[in-house]
């Protein structure tokens, strides 16, 4: 029986030691990522890629803070910052937007802007003769990622909107069609349609959605701001950001701006 | 994506669900055993409490309760009280403590009065009697309904993803995010074979423990 009790007390204070030592500390920069081609994606290794993460750790290098990812469902990103187990929303984050009505800068404090977007309309590719106007939308069924831009796009046009927890898990539904649309990142979606397993899906070209600007999302009140802005700045203007959109592909929307209305 | 591929990536993730499944079990079995007590107490108010407690934990979703233990501590502190797998372990303990303190107390109230007062003809202290007479008939009792509740954790890690643990659905979904659907349905014979190897063990258990049948 004492054998046992103490095996008991051993794998508990185990327990507290993965729960104590995953606690983060303050010199690092959390990035709440979703999974985005080019963006934020991992190579075979499990290494971070892509535009947005060698943008983070190069804006990491000049503030003197270590950068992690960590992968977040895209509903709970305001969670996530707020209960502090993610430092900033860093992954093509669309700054003039809202979300149920409140306009997301009254959420966060987003730093200066760095990349043009749109939203776009992802269809089977077969199907694209259906879609001429935004007109065509209304009751068809659609699918955004939860919380994005692309889902209060999706409903102001349609009733019939399901969420998925990142945009990457949005191109399964209208692959499989379950759904007849989805609204997504223009950015992502020319990468990954007509590719690949998604070689039958297409961005339909007559519907053209509002653009956008991405910017980093910090906390209310967090002295992260104006540091990366400082960062973001240095790495414009030493071209090192252009350097960094063209090995991506990004050159073309690439475009840091002060402001973000 | 190759099939090899694949499976290591969700071989991956099923390392994770083990880490749940086993810490979990670990922990919470001897919790309910206290929590059983508890709800058993004499003293009234400790058992309303407990019963309160437990009422509470069985009657919300495991799956809120892992969000709650996350997120809810990083709200009042600024950051968050536990990493991720802690709060996932953290909430599976307690969860499955509760579940397992009624499966104890139906088991101890089934001994009759009798092995009591057996134990103390024969001399021996209440500890000793709990031990070593009414717990070892107690697991006998209790063990089929104990492999309902293992069987059910082992599919209740999934629960972890929604604080991002990679776990095998998890990394499944990984795959199924660029088009490839076929590893979330294979995950299945993960499960199949986990499930299938714990009711193996469960039926030896039981076989072993059926002596003095009556």
């Amino acid at each position: 029986m004492k054998k046992i009790i103490a095996l008991v007390l051993a794998l508990t204070m185990c327990a507290f030691c993965f729960a104590a030592c995953g606690k983060k500390d303050d010199n690092t920069l959390v990035c709440g990522v979703t999974i985005f081609e080019n963006m934020n994606e991992k190579d075979e290794n499990g290494n971070w890629t892509g535009f947005e993460s060698e943008f983070a750790m190069e804006v990491g290098k000049i503030i003197g803070m270590d950068v992690s990812f960590q992968e977040i469902d895209w509903e709970q990103k305001y969670n996530e910052l707020n209960s502090g187990a993610i430092d900033c929303i860093w992954n093509g984050f669309t700054a003039n937007s809202s979300d149920n009505g409140v306009k997301r800068s009254d959420l966060v404090d987003f730093s200066y802007g760095y990349m043009l977007n749109q939203q776009c309309i992802v269809v089977k590719a077969d199907n694209l003769a259906n879609f001429k106007s935004e007109a065509d939308l209304a009751g068809k069924s659609a699918c955004a990622e939860g919380g994005s831009a692309g889902a209060a796009y999706a409903e102001s046009v349609t009733d019939k909107v399901n969420t998925a927890p990142a945009q990457i898990d949005a191109f399964p539904e209208v692959k499989s069609g379950a759904v007849d649309f989805i609204v997504v990142d223009i950015l992502l979606a020319k990468n990954l349609c007509g590719n690949g397993d998604y070689a039958d899906l297409a961005i339909v070209e007559d519907i053209q959605l509002a653009s956008e600007i991405y910017a980093i999302g910090f906390k209310k009140g967090s002295d992260l701001t104006a540091k990366v802005n400082v960062a973001i700045k240095q790495l414009d203007e030493s071209g090192k950001l252009m350097e960094l959109a063209t090995k991506y592909g990004f050159e073309n929307v690439l475009n840091v701006s002060e402001t973000i209305e | 994506m190759g099939f090899v591929e694949v499976t290591l990536s969700l071989l991956k993730g099923l390392e994770q669900t083990c880490l749940i499944f086993a810490l979990t079990l670990v922990l919470a079995l001897p919790l309910g055993l206290v929590i059983s007590f508890g709800s058993m107490s004499k003293f009234k108010p400790l058992a309303y409490i407990t019963k309160f407690f437990v009422w509470i934990i069985r009657g919300v979703p495991l799956m809120l309760q892992v969000i709650i233990v996350f997120y809810v501590p990083g709200y009042l502190l600024g950051t968050p009280l536990f990493s991720r797998f802690g709060s996932v372990i953290a909430a599976f303990v307690i969860n499955y403590a509760c579940y397992f303190s009624e499966i104890y107390r139906g088991g101890i109230e089934s001994i009759s009065k009798g092995q009591y007062e057996a134990g103390q003809v024969l001399g021996m202290t209440k500890t000793q009697i709990f031990f070593k007479v009414v717990l070892m008939q107690v697991v006998k009792r209790i063990l089929a309904p104990m492999s309902n509740e293992v069987i059910t954790l082992v599919k209740d890690t999934a629960l972890a993803r929604v604080i991002m643990i990679v776990e095998i659905i998890k990394a499944a979904q990984e795959f199924a995010a660029y088009g490839l659907m076929w590893p979330l349905f294979y995950t299945a014979v993960f499960y199949l074979i986990f499930v299938g190897l714990l009711s193996l063990l469960f039926g030896y258990f039981e076989k072993k423990l059926s002596y003095y049948r009556v």
